[in-house]
């Protein structure tokens, strides 16, 4: 029985994928889920792992504490965005591929959270990141085609800088490509923890590998951006947690270096979020600065291996609370673009997502508030007294982003031409949104214990006054705050690569003029050289008509044979 | 007692006869033909099969025919040789159904299917060939049995693109002639011996086995386009679909890998090899051609020529499995010998498909092409991605052990080149996947040449890139299932490396 569950939570997606492109099927991408969540409720707590000998290069499914915990918040969030998106379905003229596309990206999502062997896990990453291609460029539209092309280009150089570090661990496990004997191999080379690192922070957003993210999110049809946003990045962050050796000895170097990425997207991400102008680039900057304070922990974790269990733990509930709060915001959007201007809902859903900022604001009593007590014991042993203040200003920037989220988010509101034409609302949806919302409230009561944290509301205030005075001057002087917004454009240092783009294109177009002149030149005078001493004709594309010659070497070549023969 | 001595001179005939008898055929005798083609199809199929359960069971399969005074034609089934032998029949099987659907209704189709099946038989020779002469004979006879396959249409391009093709292989074919002979003088008959058998002569010979080696890599190396030997193939693009396929997914270039495995394992030996400092150079030439093909590629507009680069890379990834010192280099190089078979021939049946359907020849015409034919497309997408090594697709497998291998071998640069390599196919495929599901199908197609009908297009054109596809998939998904490729390629690795 939790065999077969094992095995329904990523196949019976893959199942329905097969058959979601007809028409009619708008219950298909939330029915996929469902197994996961059957899975959740039954899966007794330690289920023997499940040998496919057959499968890739012998595969294993099973389901540890670790892939229960992100199971136990991307489950949910498939279900919930699948309704969306068969709403969407319903509504576009390519349904049937953003449904099977749906089902595809979810199914390889559930099989790298079972996957219990190194290929395993990689396939699903790889089915996961090349299907939501299809959900980013959803719709069309020149610039949305240009973010799902970036998306796409980053992701394939994931793979491959995964597929490197896959390869370098392997060869020195000997055979056994479970996943802890590959991370004991992560250990050993520093290429592989390299490629690792970066192969999956490109999918996480690490500092450095994040440009794709805000470009894609502010593009993305909201629903595809809202899985990309919650289940799919933290497929990065179980990749790391995967392959990384933690918990093993020290790795001061890794983990200063993991601690300063961290902090460093922490503090450009808020700085740059905020003079962002979509919503979708404003919250891809908020995520990038919270998945900063998850990799300054993973950090942590590296330099203290002591603390893996328990870190490892609080990584992971920081994990589902970002994804479930950052899922609920992007669906809240976009539920609320296709409300008519005056419609009486409104103000229902402004309501649900002040609760949802709150929460990712780390409010009191907020599941905000009770991921940041988790991580308190890793900030703690970090020894560096500054490091709780400048989380204390990471919750502050957040407030801020919040802030200018909902300025943004009001004037769109405002402004009729930039709201999408209003349809008949999905009741499903909404009430779905709905239970997420009560899902992220109930979240640190019922995982807090009955203590839900209360945390410090400081930095919380300080923003929304900070927030306040800047709306006063953005009301009475526009001009003094419309000079930063869109001072930098989504994709950050991307633009600064594009100002190198002009350059590489001559260098590019020189040599391969170069090359295609060489290469003329050298013909030209082999068929002159060869017309000259043989009489043939000059064409060195005529060679074949130099029968004579290759007939006379193949007589010699024969007789030689025959002559050595004969003599042997 | 018979059996074993004649099934492997059977194999050859059961495509040789039918396709002697065909030249005889009158042109409006479909009927005939096509019976003759497939049953001479099924009938390899079932030898093939004994003579797979025969090797596993051990026993020995030869047929030797003497020729001169120590000058002997062998054919002799080893686990290598059911690997190309099982590859070409099968593939040979999907490619004549898709071949006569393709060809419907156009002329000189006896002379087509004549030289068709003459050009397996001379694949299945090349593969069962127990010494090198009778390789050498074989591959000869395979690029003359080519040339009127590549020259099919009688355009001026195609008897150009003909003409270079047969200057190039004719070049090839009288090095590796030259370097058999030098060989045989020095070493006397060469058999093909797992092991090889050149370590035993003196070394003061070692500097002429360097020499003939290079030769004949050279002359391998053409069929197998290793750069700069690689110029025939885009121009012999100009061939009907089927015979692109056949050319660059089994038998020409396969021949050229094939040989240059036989080469490093069974003559020389690959302890031998790696001692001689040979298998380096290879790796380097292999390498070099996997990046530039690459490159090529994505300079392409034509579909197919675009293919065709993609197949100058990777081929040589056989060479660079072989030139991989170890056994999982070696299985490397193997496995991706059917899995670049599989994922290629569905390439250039979906290529044909696009072109014979829609008239669609270029990649900018690929718009909006999986509304119109999503099977096809999906065989596509299937064979484009494991190309690039995605997994679960069978390509992926390949380059795991490729990746391994070396490492095993301290060759850590390869794994750069293959990250390359896939960087590159994944520049010059995903616009076509792009551009085919993505984009807005165009008012009018190029030339639509078949309307659609209950399928897309003919079923003898769609059935085939689905079974390979669906191969290319299984080989990848369920590598490690028992009586795979996977595990006959590692029993062949166990057998050369003495394990």
């Amino acid at each position: 029985m939790s065999q077969a569950l094992l095995l329904a939570i990523w196949l019976w997606p893959l199942a329905l994928a097969t058959v979601a492109h007809r028409p009619g099927l708008h219950w298909a991408p939330a029915a996929g889920a469902l197994p996961a969540l059957i899975g959740l409720l039954l899966l007794p707590g330690e289920v023997p792992t499940l040998e496919i000998p057959a499968m890739l290069l012998g595969a294993a499914v099973g389901l540890d504490a670790l892939g229960r915990g992100f199971l136990a918040f991307s489950g949910p969030l498939w279900l919930i965005t699948g309704l969306f998106i068969g709403d969407r379905a319903r509504r576009g003229d390519q349904g049937g591929r953003l449904r099977t596309l749906f089902l595809l990206a979810m199914s390889g999502n559930l099989m790298l959270i079972l996957a219990a062997d190194g290929p395993s896990f990689y396939v699903g990453f790889a089915l996961m990141g090349l299907a939501a291609y299809g959900l980013v460029v959803d719709g069309g539209g020149e610039a949305r085609r240009r973010a799902a092309r970036l998306y796409l280009a980053w992701t394939i150089v994931g793979e491959v800088l995964i597929f490197s570090g896959l390869v370098l661990v392997a060869q020195r496990s000997g055979g056994d490509l479970g996943l802890a004997a590959l991370a004991a191999g992560t250990a050993e080379s520093s290429l592989a923890f390299a490629a690792f690192l970066a192969g999956f922070g490109i999918k996480a957003g690490l500092f450095g590998l994040h440009m794709w993210l805000p470009v894609t999110y502010g593009q993305a049809p909201s629903a595809a951006a809202a899985i990309l946003a919650s289940a799919m990045i933290k497929a990065g962050l179980l990749g790391w947690l995967r392959f990384l050796p933690l918990g093993g000895e020290p790795l001061p170097v890794w983990g200063d270096t993991l601690a300063a990425l961290g902090l460093a997207a922490v503090a450009g991400a808020s700085l740059v979020g905020l003079t962002q102008r979509l919503p979708g680039a404003i919250l891809g900057y908020s995520s990038l600065a919270k998945m900063g304070i998850l990799v300054l922990g993973l950090g942590l974790i590296l330099r203290e291996p002591a603390l893996a269990p328990a870190g490892t733990l609080a990584l992971t509930l920081f994990a589902a609370h970002h994804a479930l709060v950052k899922g609920g915001l992007f669906l809240g959007i976009g539920l609320g673009h296709h409300l008519p201007p005056a419609s009486a809902r409104r103000p229902w859903i402004w309501l649900g997502l002040a609760l949802l900022a709150l929460a990712i604001a780390d409010a009191p009593f907020s599941s905000g508030a009770l991921a940041k007590q988790a991580l308190a014991p890793l900030v703690v042993a970090s020894g560096w007294p500054w490091l709780k203040p400048a989380l204390a200003l990471a919750t502050l920037g957040t407030a801020l982003l919040m802030a200018r989220l909902a300025w943004v988010v009001w004037q769109a509101q405002e402004d009729p031409s930039r709201a999408d034409a209003p349809t008949r609302p999905c009741t499903a949806c909404a009430w779905a949104w709905v239970a997420l919302i009560v899902t992220v409230i109930a979240f640190p009561f019922v995982l807090g214990g009955r203590t839900a944290p209360a945390g410090t509301p400081w930095p919380l205030v300080l923003g929304a006054a900070l927030a306040a005075a800047v709306a006063l001057v953005a009301r009475r002087r526009p001009e003094w705050t419309g000079r930063l917004v869109g001072l930098i454009p989504p994709g950050d240092l991307l633009h600064l690569a594009r100002v190198l783009e002009p350059l590489g294109g001559r260098l590019v177009s020189g040599w391969s003029r170069l090359w295609e002149r060489a290469d003329r030149y050298g013909r030209e005078r082999l068929a002159a050289l060869a017309a000259r001493r043989t009489g043939w004709p000059a064409d060195p594309d005529r060679l074949a008509d130099a029968w004579p010659l290759i007939g006379a070497l193949w007589l010699g070549c024969l007789g030689l044979l025959g002559v050595l023969l004969a003599l042997a | 007692m018979t059996l074993t001595a004649w099934l492997p001179a059977l194999i050859v005939l059961s495509s040789a006869i039918p396709g002697l008898v065909i030249f005889f055929l009158k042109e409006e005798q479909v009927a005939a033909r096509t019976l003759l083609n497939m049953a001479g199809a099924t009938v390899k199929l079932l030898l093939v099969g004994l003579l797979i359960l025969g090797i596993q069971d051990h026993q020995v399969f030869e047929s030797r025919l003497a020729l001169a005074p120590g000058l002997e034609l062998v054919l002799h089934a080893d686990a290598l040789s059911v690997l190309l032998v099982a590859l070409s029949s099968g593939l040979w099987f999907v490619t004549t159904i898709y071949a006569i659907g393709y060809l419907e209704g156009s002329p000189y189709r006896s002379r087509f299917f004549g030289f068709f099946s003459l050009c397996v038989s001379a694949t299945v020779g090349i593969a069962l060939a127990g010494n090198l002469i009778t390789f050498v004979i074989f591959y000869e006879i395979l690029t003359l049995t080519t040339y009127p396959l590549v020259a099919h249409r009688g355009t001026p391009q195609a008897t150009r693109g003909a003409r270079i093709y047969l200057a190039y292989t004719m070049i090839g074919g009288v090095l590796l002639l030259a370097g058999a002979v030098w060989l045989q003088v020095l070493a006397g008959p060469v058999d093909f011996i797992e092991r090889g058998m050149l370590a035993a002569l003196p070394v003061e010979r070692f500097g002429q086995l360097q020499a003939i080696f290079f030769l004949l890599i050279a002359g391998l190396g053409v069929k197998a386009a290793l750069v700069p030997l690689h110029g025939w193939l885009p121009q012999a693009m100009v061939a009907p679909a089927p015979v692109s396929a056949l050319l660059h997914a089994v038998a020409v270039v396969k021949a050229g890998a094939f040989g240059i495995v036989r080469i490093v394992y069974d003559v020389y030996g690959v302890e031998f090899a790696q001692a001689l400092g040979l298998l380096t150079i290879l790796a380097v030439l292999a390498s070099i051609t996997i990046v530039y093909g690459s490159v090529l590629a994505l300079l392409q507009d034509g579909i197919k020529k675009r293919l065709a680069y993609s197949t100058v890379s990777q081929v040589s990834y056989i060479a660079l499995g072989t030139a991989l010192f170890g056994p999982l280099g070696t299985i490397g190089g193997l496995v991706h010998l059917v899995h670049q078979g599989l994922m290629k021939i569905t390439l250039f049946f979906g290529a044909g498909n696009y072109a014979e359907t829609l008239g669609i020849h270029k990649v900018a015409d690929l718009d909006g092409v999986g509304r119109r034919m999503p099977w096809t497309t999906l065989a596509f997408t299937i064979g484009a991605l494991g190309m690039i090594g995605i997994p679960p697709v069978a390509g992926f497998i390949s380059k795991w052990y490729l990746g391994i291998g070396a490492l095993k071998a301290e060759m850590d640069w390869a794994i750069l080149i293959l990250a390359v390599s896939s960087l590159l196919n994944a520049a010059y495929f995903l616009p076509l996947l792009y551009r085919a599901w993505f984009r807005d199908p165009p008012a009018a197609w190029p030339k639509e040449s078949i309307p659609r009908g209950a399928l897309e297009t003919r079923a003898s054109l769609l059935v085939p890139p689905l079974i390979t596809a669906a191969l290319a998939l299984a080989l990848g998904l369920f590598a490690a299932a028992p009586f795979g490729v996977l595990e006959w390629c590692r029993l062949i690795a166990a057998r050369e490396y003495g394990l």
